[in-house]
């Protein structure tokens, strides 16, 4: 089988002449699917970028980048949101919850944009509540919740519509260490259960003892993709 | 997705309530501008138009003298009796034709006295000049051949000289006549130019011709025309009938005209239209503005929720959802103000028409158009931002 992202020769570069800035100077990249992958690197390295143009959300100047073997790169800004709707969950540092929402409307609204009716809507938000741990919570909204609970309800939000990736960028990066481990815990969870495929962006060591592979970035370019020592089911 | 839409924007609403208020009331103000003005400025066309219509029945009235211009003599003379006997005989489509020759008069009662206009005409001035007798009778055939002295008073003049007393039967002095009240005429009130219809006396013709002004001229003649579509035939053929019997040769002009009452009509509508038109228009600017107020809040609530729109827009919003929201949320304030408006605007219309005393018009027509509008300058001034808002790069936006 494919690897479900393909990354060739992919660059973005930013700004022009003097101020031009190589975010990304030309990266080549693999994942299989199924695979919990952690992009790594000193600020600057590119690999939130990588992952801006993994999401769909940053296009690259040159190069190709095939999701599932569909290339990406030229799409336009309505394909793109829907291919982020239809193939992509995200879960963002800051958490990114609509704050006058309580968790289970912030869970649903993915939903929402799909077009699911109401009824179905509600179960399937409640049962990735149920699945994150908060299924007590639903009703609450973001400002009554922990760090950690709020990253789960992001969590949640991210996984109810069952996408093929997703990706979170440093989603430990606002929570304590205990924190850090429930919810890097959970990910791996989701990972291994339902074999959703994960990249997500750290600068934490502690934190990769689970995953399965670390993506070493450095000035723009893929040094090297590291095993992590551990026994990964690798279906793929 | 709309309903969603719509409760998203209730929410926003709801949670910046002042500000949503002040907004919605720019809107309230036009709207309710736009419908006070027109209701108004209708109202007052249609009392123009009840007026008009009061002063007689498809009226044409001819006086004689007249076209200024080479050829026009400014010693016409004046017609007789028989001219109108003439029109009424020869002309046809007309209901009824009343010689009128009026003065000038001072009337005396029991020491009460007034200065009035005494009109000498016909039984038919009754029909031409859409008249009625409140109480008492009309003079007799007899009366009118004889010329004998009895009058009927107007409301007004009754009222001066015999204030609570009983008028009919009274004998009363005018100039040098004395003559006797067999009539009351109804009252009909001060017409458009606010002049009194109901300060007169009105006495027969060989009356007035033979005791006030001492000759047997008459000062106009009024023809009423059975309909309102024969009125510019009558006209036409009370011109030629006129100048035959005045003996005109072709090349010289008119020494008389024809008034048709309906152009004094439509002049006066054609104005009070054209000021409702100014006053909707005025009316329709301050809509304009609440538009931009609407525009104004509309920007500032999207660059708060710049984050928000980047959040919608990663998991999963296309620029038409986030579109959508926007432009329900702005036709959604300028609605809320819309209804308003209306109620506001209809009270106020209400009012107007009251304190100005002209009738009180609903227009339906005007109602929707102007909440039709209102949800337009919603989405039309909602449009940019909704637009802004939906352009955004969502990478952009999660940064804000």
């Amino acid at each position: 089988m494919s690897p479900v992202i393909q990354v060739r020769g992919v660059k973005r570069i930013y700004g022009r002449g003097e101020a031009e800035v190589r975010a990304l100077a030309g990266v080549d990249m693999d994942v299989e699917r199924g695979v919990f992958l952690s992009l790594m690197g000193p600020s600057g390295s590119g690999k939130s970028t990588m992952l801006n143009t993994l999401g769909c959300l940053d296009v690259p100047n040159e190069g190709s980048y095939l999701l599932e073997g569909r290339e990406m790169v030229g799409l336009s800004r309505r394909e793109r949101a829907l291919v982020r709707r239809e193939k992509l969950g995200f879960v963002f540092q800051g958490f990114n919850l609509l704050a006058r929402s309580t968790a289970v409307e912030n869970v649903e609204l993915p939903l929402v944009y799909q077009g699911v009716g109401a009824k179905e809507r509600r179960e399937r938000s409640l049962a990735a509540l149920e699945r994150v741990g908060l299924a007590d919570r639903w009703d609450h909204l973001p400002n009554e919740l922990s760090g950690g609970q709020q990253q789960r309800v992001a969590i949640a939000r991210a996984i109810v519509t069952e996408p093929e990736i997703l990706l979170a960028d440093e989603p430990t990066g606002n929570l304590d260490t205990t924190m850090s481990h429930d919810i890097m815990a959970l990910l791996r969870e989701l990972n291994k259960t339902r074999g959703i495929t994960i990249v997500l962006v750290s600068h934490e060591p502690e934190l990769m003892t689970y995953v399965d592979q670390i993506a070493h970035f450095r000035d723009g370019l893929l040094e090297r993709i590291e095993q992590v020592q551990q026994p990964a089911p690798q279906e793929a | 997705m709309l309903w969603n839409a719509l409760r998203i924007a209730l929410n926003e609403i709801r949670r910046n309530l002042s500000r949503s208020i002040l907004t919605a009331l720019g809107i309230l103000i036009g709207v309710a501008a736009v419908i006070a003005m027109v209701g108004i400025g209708q109202g007052a066309t249609a009392s123009v138009e009840e007026d008009l219509a009061s002063m007689g029945n498809n009226l044409l009235v001819v006086h004689p003298g007249g076209g200024r211009g080479p050829g026009s003599r400014g010693d016409a003379p004046n017609f007789k009796a028989k001219d109108a006997e003439a029109i009424y005989q020869q002309v046809q489509h007309v209901a009824a034709v009343a010689p009128v020759s009026s003065t000038s008069a001072q009337i005396v009662y029991a020491g009460e006295d007034t200065t009035t206009t005494v009109y000498g005409s016909t039984n038919p001035w009754f029909e031409v000049s859409n008249r009625s007798v409140a109480s008492g009778r009309m003079p007799t055939e007899t009366e009118q051949t004889a010329g004998a002295a009895v009058c009927l008073i107007g409301e007004t003049t009754r009222e001066t000289l015999f204030g609570g007393e009983a008028a009919l039967g009274a004998k009363i002095q005018v100039n040098n006549m004395s003559c006797t009240v067999i009539g009351l005429l109804e009252a009909k009130g001060a017409n458009t130019m606010g002049m009194d219809q109901d300060d007169l006396v009105f006495a027969p013709l060989t009356t007035v011709q033979r005791r006030l002004t001492g000759n047997n001229e008459v000062a106009s003649i009024q023809v009423s025309a059975d309909t309102s579509d024969n009125i510019s035939r009558v006209q036409q053929d009370v011109t030629a009938l006129m100048r035959e019997r005045r003996h005109l040769p072709a090349n010289r002009s008119d020494d008389f005209q024809v008034h048709d009452t309906r152009e004094m009509a439509q002049m006066v509508s054609g104005i009070t239209t054209t000021l409702t038109a100014f006053l909707g228009a005025v009316a329709g600017v301050s809509l304009l503005v609440g538009g931009i107020g609407v525009m104004n809040i509309m920007l500032v609530s999207v660059t708060e929720r710049t984050r928000e729109i980047g959040i919608r827009m990663a998991i999963g919003a296309l620029e038409r959802d986030v579109m959508t929201q926007f432009l329900v949320e702005a036709s959604l304030l300028s609605a809320m103000g819309g209804v308003l408006g209306v109620l506001l605007g209809i009270g106020g219309s209400y009012l107007g028409a009251h304190l100005l005393e002209v009738p009180f018009v609903f227009n339906l027509p005007v109602v929707l158009i102007a909440v039709v509008f209102s949800a337009l300058v919603g989405v039309g001034f909602g449009w940019y931002p909704a637009r802004r808002a939906a352009r955004m790069e969502p990478i952009d936006a999660l940064r804000h």
